[in-house]
């Protein structure tokens, strides 16, 4: 817009394609008010069932309206089949959530009606984040999801080491915000225009301040998932953070600080394809290898878990790195599918950090299928597909990883790959074998279970599983909201 | 009237962006360093508004303004964090807050 | 010359406040207190008399209500400029806005961050 441009009538949006947003953001809105209102014990039962409430609403709404597409709020907001798989997750996940957070906060004396309408604000920029090409909304969404981050992450009672987590995660994601807007400017000072779209199609003279810009928004997003070099905040805060939001983190907020990567994908012109590569894959390659060979020598669990996701941030760069159709469709299910994982395996933890002395560590885990056997299994499951072992999705996504990566030939980075998770095999067998075929040291028994906990579980295992004996159930619509995205 | 080139206002906020980082980096006072963050959030500004004036547009500095309204809130948010902290273990040093390890 | 003006106003200023604070001293009235040699707290009761320690906790949260409301209320001025062309459109979405504030300062308000008399420590 030129300045002294005359002004034309505003006209009303669109609001069909922002409807599910719209809903969790009423939603949360209501809670907030319920919040001032209710007395504390009416808050504790009631809070809960309209937060679920609404984002049930909203998955039906994503899911009876996801043949939209177009644009709204002025090409700010854009619906189309990737921002209805991601949405998809993105619901289903925060609704597990939070089956799981209630008995967790009670079990640590520590409610807070903050913690729902938080979560409500975060889940909505995750939404709009995954579906906006606008380097306004982006930067926008990317704060409201780091903000509800940082705040649900040192909403613990009593605990030291959330507010420490909180606090480097702030500083550190501050500063991601900071350079990826930075890339912002060099963007905009190229094109003269602050949709994604219009840049990269735009063809200037100067293209230094493009690469400059791109280079510098890849790095600030590099921070939020927490690729190496720019990993430090990333175990802390997981592992300061009360475990239910822990799996928020790794699933909703890592898939959504991906998206406006993948989004830039299929978008890169030829002659970036190069420095794109470079950049991506070496960050990749570093993230994969310190990612698995810190995780190694790990002894809290939620640690090991927090490298692992490490470098389960390094294989999707990886993917990333190769600009085509194939390796799209081998990110996005990659993404889907680990929030399945990350959030299932956080979970359990969540279920045993309710048991009184359980101190988190890798011993307090050996014979545990004498102790609490479903959970055990359910484990056991989460860590085959974090590992990559045939019937659960984590091999599928490696596997198409792998074959995106052989398709543009880059044979160096998937050699790493193969290395890196032969290096990760070390961890997750020693936790199944710590499982299986050691005797257990402590008594643990896990009383007060909530069914729907049992239920939430059991269906995200079942999901790690049947989405890979049965991968067209979400692979269709990965397939065609892939090839959408590269036909512009 | 002589116009600044757009390349002056890049050199300033590359500065006070550096200035930020190493202040990040440098400084242990919680306080401090959430005040270098700042000043690496409004080196940006800078640069958007700088890039405005040389092109005639207004995107950038609606840019700017979500970027200062932004960093408020980022700003609230620290600083209540720092005052957590500080209730908890009455320290103000970033060197002190080193309870994970590994 | 063209000052003189300036400078007779300057001195009937300086004048008239030096009036006021004699006139003060002869009839006000005279309480000697131990508080009264102490540096002036903005109507707070006096907590710390060589005003070296750190501040009250409570000042760094009105600070941060402070901080907040005031760079939201930044987003008013661009709106004010262009508010004749948005229409009723405009005047809805801006009314939507300042709710959301309000029910920001309500938030504070009813946990008890307005609350600022704090309670007044030793010294």
């Amino acid at each position: 817009m030129q300045v002294n441009q005359p002004i034309e009538a505003v006209e009303f949006p669109r609001l069909d394609v922002f409807i599910p947003e719209l809903i969790v953001l009423i939603t949360a809105f209501v809670i907030f008010t319920l919040d001032l209102i209710l007395s504390s014990p009416m808050k504790r039962r009631i809070l809960p069932i309209i937060t679920a409430t609404g984002y049930s609403l909203s998955l039906a709404t994503v899911i009876l309206l996801n043949k939209l597409k177009g644009d709204t709020f002025y090409k700010s907001f854009t619906a189309d089949h990737l921002g209805t798989v991601v949405k998809t997750f993105e619901i289903l996940i925060a609704l597990t959530v939070i089956v799981f957070a209630q008995k967790y906060y009670s079990s640590r004396n520590s409610f807070y009606g903050e913690f729902y309408y938080i979560l409500s604000f975060t889940l909505a920029g995750a939404m709009i984040l995954s579906s906006s090409y606008n380097l306004i909304v982006i930067y926008v969404a990317l704060e409201l999801v780091s903000i509800g981050f940082y705040i649900l992450t040192a909403l613990l009672r009593n605990s030291f080491i959330s507010k420490e987590g909180a606090f480097k995660y702030l500083i550190l994601g501050g500063l991601s915000v900071a350079l990826a807007s930075y890339g912002a400017v060099f963007m905009y000072i190229y094109a003269g225009s602050l949709d994604l779209r219009e840049i990269l199609s735009y063809k200037g003279e100067d293209q230094h301040y493009l690469i400059l810009g791109l280079v510098l928004f890849l790095i600030g997003f590099a921070i939020k998932i927490g690729a190496v070099p720019f990993h430090f905040w990333l175990p802390d805060a997981y592992q300061g953070a009360p475990t239910p939001v822990t799996a928020l983190m790794a699933s909703v907020g890592k898939l959504a600080f991906f998206i406006p990567i993948v989004r830039i994908m299929p978008l890169l012109r030829e002659e970036f394809s190069d420095v794109w590569i470079i950049t991506v894959g070496i960050i990749a390659a570093i993230t994969m290898i310190y990612g698995n060979m810190v995780a190694l020598v790990q002894k809290d669990i939620k640690r090991l878990l927090a490298y692992s996701s490490i470098a389960h941030s390094g294989y999707i760069l990886a993917g990333i790195a190769v600009t085509e159709v194939i390796g799209l469709k081998a990110v996005v299910y990659f993404l889907v599918v680990y929030t399945i994982m990350a959030a299932g395996s956080f979970f359990v933890i969540a279920l045993l950090e309710r048991m009184g002395n359980w101190k988190n560590l890798l011993q307090d885990l050996s014979g545990m299928r004498f102790n609490l056997p479903f959970l055990a299994l359910s484990f056991m499951i989460y860590m085959f597909a974090l590992l990559g072992v045939p019937p659960t999705v984590g091999f599928v996504g490696k596997t198409l990883v792998f074959m995106a990566l052989s398709f543009d030939k880059l044979w160096w980075l998937a050699i790493v790959m193969i290395i890196s998770t032969g290096i990760s095999t070390g961890y997750y067998v020693r936790i199944v074998v710590l499982m299986y075929m050691k005797d257990k040291e402590k008594e643990f028994s896990l009383k007060g279970t909530n069914p729907l906990e049992i239920i939430s579980l059991t269906f995200l295992t079942l999901l790690t599983v049947g989405l890979a004996v049965m991968p067209e159930l979400i692979l269709n619509l990965i397939n065609s909201a892939s090839e959408s995205l590269f036909l512009r | 009237m002589k116009t600044i080139p757009v390349e002056a206002y890049f050199a300033v906020s590359t500065a006070l962006f550096v200035l930020g980082l190493l202040g990040m980096i440098v400084r242990r006072n919680l306080v401090t360093v959430l005040m270098s963050l700042e000043l690496a959030l409004n080196a940006v500004n800078v640069a958007f508004v700088g890039a405005d004036y040389h092109m005639g547009l207004v995107e950038g500095q609606i840019f700017a303004l979500f970027i200062i309204a932004l960093a408020a809130a980022e700003a609230a948010v620290g600083l209540g964090i720092i005052i957590a902290i500080f209730r908890y273990r009455l320290v103000d040093s970033t060197d002190e807050i080193t309870d994970m390890r590994g | 010359m063209e000052y003189i003006g300036f400078l007779m106003f300057f001195a009937v200023m300086i004048g008239i406040a030096l009036v006021m604070i004699s006139l003060n001293w002869l009839f006000g009235p005279k309480t000697p207190q131990e508080y009264e040699d102490y540096p002036y707290e903005c109507g707070v009761p006096l907590y710390d008399k060589c005003a070296q320690t750190t501040f009250h906790q409570g000042y760094y949260l009105l600070g941060l209500l402070l901080l907040l409301f005031d760079i939201e209320a930044a987003f008013l001025f661009p709106w004010t400029v262009v508010y004749r062309w948005l229409g009723i459109f405009g005047f809805i979405e801006m009314f939507l806005f300042i709710l959301i504030l309000t029910y920001g300062l309500l938030y504070a308000w009813k946990k008890g961050a307005l609350n600022w008399q704090f309670e007044r420590e030793e010294f």
